[in-house]
């Protein structure tokens, strides 16, 4: 099962494109994970479409043809010049096949990864090998989409999408939020995976920054619980560790991952918003003054 | 190594794009660092060997073709002449992975003869002697984009055409015979003239052998301006 929530070992390598074999420089420009005991295969390419920085557009072609070439081994589960015959799904096969690709495309040596979800993981061990250069509106779909998925139907339904006043009274987009007479939740996303993480990192915890600011500005103060949902690379090959610190410590946001964590995500805005759902049932015990939040 | 070198020579004089080449000599000392390496692949054994450079912008052309991809091949007839050579010289392993190159040329490729170790039906049958009966017998080669490309560069004048190239190359086999070097010549106890004999033999059956009678004349030329419904 690729979908288990039990982490388990598999193996990845990185494809390089040699830029100048001279100098010995290269670009990755995809990656291939594997397990054996799934007996399952992700190999991740850069697309026509998807700008690789330091990738003229002619190696481009290379791609396709080495990525349609071990499209068929796999398929045939024939791989030349094997002395015995390999499954795909083992490290030895990878490892030969680096032996074979002496050309232009170039393949590392296997390297052991911890992965839960084959086919999520491969797109975020893509996107922090090979960086791909993804512009706004892209990253915030994919994150957008990760994020409606960890909370769930029911949850997303209770929640708001739109603007919260922010420092100044200058209106901060969020992507979910509820807020009541004491309570504003704020549910933010981010993909530290990318090659943009640090800045959307820095966005994120700016935009938080500007929401607790505002915070009983002129009126009384509301408890602001801020949750951000991220993705990062296996094994947090990106870097990500030192960015989730970040968005705790300056954001004091809490911090889940999205495909590690899902449930604890998802339990701990429930909890919140369900607490908030039970305060508006009870008659109310004191006033509050108008928040800048209430807006 | 004598296949490497005397059949590179007929590709090269038949049009089909090759790899550069050198006859390199392996000195005493050199093999002896090569072979203390632990890594080292194979041993080698001081002397002089056929050498192919290194050319950093190629890449294997994927075998077998893969469904839709002659549309990357920058020239039909070139895929034509490659195995028409191959048929005469009977190269028994154009489709192994490796033994075909490619290069881009504009948005296409061109396709690079890149081994040619395994002519004269195989390194075996030539170095036992066996290869003559062999050829005699052998049927035409296999190669990638046959008979796509034949169809669609115009059926039987594109093999005639491949067919006078390889005759002009053989003509020329003369001065792939001297690139071979005497101690090879003598090692292998092989005659030059049985070769060139055995060629010309394989080359007057190569109409027979390629089938050519079977690709017809295809003209495409007829169908313009008929609209398509």
């Amino acid at each position: 099962m690729s979908n288990s929530t039990i982490s388990q070992s598999f193996s990845y390598s990185v494809f390089t494109f040699v830029t100048d074999e001279i100098r010995g420089s290269s670009v990755p420009v995809g990656v291939v994970l594997w397990g054996s005991h799934l007996e399952q295969v992700r190999v991740r390419f850069a697309a026509d479409d998807e700008k690789i920085k330091g990738l003229k557009g002619t190696s481009y072609m290379y791609l396709r043809v080495v990525e349609s070439q071990i499209d068929q081994w796999l398929k045939s589960g024939i791989i030349p010049y094997a002395e015995s015959k390999l499954s795909p799904h083992s490290d030895a096969w990878w490892k030969h096949l680096s032996s074979l690709l002496v050309h232009s495309v170039r393949l590392s040596k296997p390297k052991a990864i911890d992965c839960r979800n084959l086919d999520e993981e491969v797109e975020l061990l893509y996107e922090a090998v090979v960086t791909p250069e993804r512009g706004s509106p892209e990253r915030t779909e994919r994150i957008d989409r990760v994020l409606t998925r960890s909370l769930g139907r029911q949850l997303t339904r209770k929640l708001q999408r739109g603007t919260i006043p922010g420092f100044g009274g200058r209106p901060v987009p969020v992507r979910h939020f509820k807020t009541s007479s004491d309570k504003v939740v704020v549910i933010e996303g981010v993909n530290l995976a990318a090659a943009a993480a640090e800045d959307d990192t820095d966005a994120l915890v700016s935009k938080l920054q500007r929401i607790r600011a505002a915070n009983g500005n002129g009126a009384s103060e509301k408890t602001l619980k801020a949750f951000v949902g991220y993705l990062s690379s296996p094994q947090g090959l990106n870097g990500e560790a030192a960015l989730v610190d970040w968005i705790k410590e300056k954001a004091g946001a809490e911090t889940f991952d999205l495909l590690r964590e899902h449930q604890e995500f998802q339990g701990s805005i429930e909890r919140v918003v369900d607490s908030m759902e039970d305060a508006k049932k009870q008659p109310p015990i004191s006033g509050h003054g108008n928040s800048a939040l209430d807006s | 190594m004598i296949s490497e070198v005397v059949c590179r020579s007929l590709f090269m004089h038949a049009g089909v794009p090759v790899l550069d080449a050198l006859i390199v000599h392996s000195s005493e000392t050199f093999s002896a660092s090569w072979n203390d390496v632990p890594d080292m692949p194979f041993r080698i054994v001081p002397g002089r060997y056929f050498g192919s450079r290194f050319k950093e912008d190629a890449i294997p052309a994927p075998t077998p073709a893969p469904p839709g991809s002659i549309k990357n091949v920058h020239s039909l007839q070139a895929i034509i002449d490659m195995w028409v050579v191959d048929s005469l010289v009977c190269n028994i392993d154009r489709t192994v992975y490796g033994n075909t190159l490619m290069v881009p040329q504009g948005t296409k490729f061109t396709f690079i003869a890149a081994d040619q170790s395994d002519c004269f039906c195989g390194s075996l049958p030539f170095s036992d002697g066996s290869w003559r009966d062999s050829m005699h017998v052998r049927r035409a080669a296999d190669c990638l984009f046959i008979p796509d490309a034949i169809g669609l560069a115009g059926g039987v004048d594109a093999v005639w055409e491949s067919i006078e190239k390889a005759r002009f190359s053989l003509n020329q086999i003369e001065e792939g015979f001297a690139d071979v070097p005497d101690e090879w010549w003598q090692a292998s106890q092989l005659d030059p003239d049985d070769i060139q004999e055995e060629l010309a033999r394989r080359f007057e059956a190569l109409p027979k052998i390629l089938q050519i009678q079977q690709w017809g004349g295809l003209n495409h030329e007829q169908f313009d301006n008929i609209p398509i419904l």
